[in-house]
């Protein structure tokens, strides 16, 4: 490389500019921009660039992209696919933000009025339909003496619960009710709790 | 005095769900999601889990004056 002429010059850095467009079109990891190097830089540039391209991780994507036929557009099926990809994700973001809008508004009806009812029963219920219309096949069986310990915690749960219930001050004797009142102060917490308790609501419902 | 023994109570209950979680995965089996997937796998007690949930979404979203 020390001997590079003028002409060789030009050559190698013509080819290292080709090859970073046959990375653009493979997907591969382009390499970084060469740096100026002061005088006598193109030598230096076309260096960096042969340099560079000849890592193995440069070549491995290269080689990669190429098996995978990504490059390939001639078919249509790779746009189709990535038009698809687009739609459902463009389609995801949109049901977010709806379901976070619906949220926001849902948490700031007035307490105990039928429209706040309406609102958090009618999502509920949604939720719980979709996860209905969605349900997961049969999974690896499991046996039920196995999980019997969870029953045993929720029983345990349960009745701490009734004996702080039953007993006052509230303060002294705080009930889950209570402590989560005291966490979802804010609007946004209360708005980030309804969006989990529907994501929960449907993963019930799948089940 | 009472409300810090209260507390407690709920965390000790949360420690155990945490290490009964822990404790399954390493079986491979019992977690807490094994355990829901057999509630919901029987009629009744699905009913019963779907209702709950929607009554602890109203209680908390609905019955609740947070103003």
């Amino acid at each position: 490389m020390e001997d590079l002429g003028p002409g060789r010059h030009r050559s190698v850095v013509k080819q290292a500019a080709e090859a970073d467009g046959s990375e653009r079109d493979t997907g591969c990891r382009m390499p970084s921009r060469p740096q100026h190097i002061g005088t006598g830089h193109e030598i230096g540039q076309a260096r960096q660039a042969v340099d560079r391209l000849s890592q193995p991780a440069v070549m491995e994507g290269l080689a990669v992209g190429a098996a995978e036929g990504k490059h390939s557009y001639q078919d249509g099926t790779e746009m189709d696919d990535d038009r698809a990809d687009l739609r459902a994700r463009i389609l995801r973001t949109a049901i977010v933000v709806l379901v976070v809008a619906y949220a926001w508004w849902a948490v700031a009806r007035p307490a105990f009025s039928s429209s706040a009812t309406l609102a958090v029963l009618t999502a509920g219920a949604a939720a719980v339909a979709l996860g209905a219309l969605d349900r997961r096949g049969p999974g690896r069986p499991v046996q039920a003496t196995k999980v019997a310990r969870w029953a045993l915690l929720a029983g345990a749960l349960g009745a701490w619960q009734l004996v702080a219930y039953l007993q006052q001050p509230r303060d002294d004797h705080p009930t889950l009710s209570s402590l989560t009142n005291a966490l979802l102060d804010s609007h946004a917490a209360r708005a980030v709790a309804f969006v989990l308790w529907l994501a929960a609501a449907r993963e019930l419902a799948r089940r | 005095m009472t409300r810090l023994i209260t507390l407690l109570g709920y965390v000790m209950l949360a420690a155990s769900a945490v290490g009964l979680e822990i404790a399954a995965r390493r079986r491979g089996s019992g977690s807490f999601s094994d355990a829901v997937t057999i509630v919901m796998g029987r009629s009744p007690a699905r009913l019963i889990l779907l209702a709950t949930w929607l009554w602890l979404g109203w209680h908390l979203f609905a019955r609740v004056d947070w103003r």
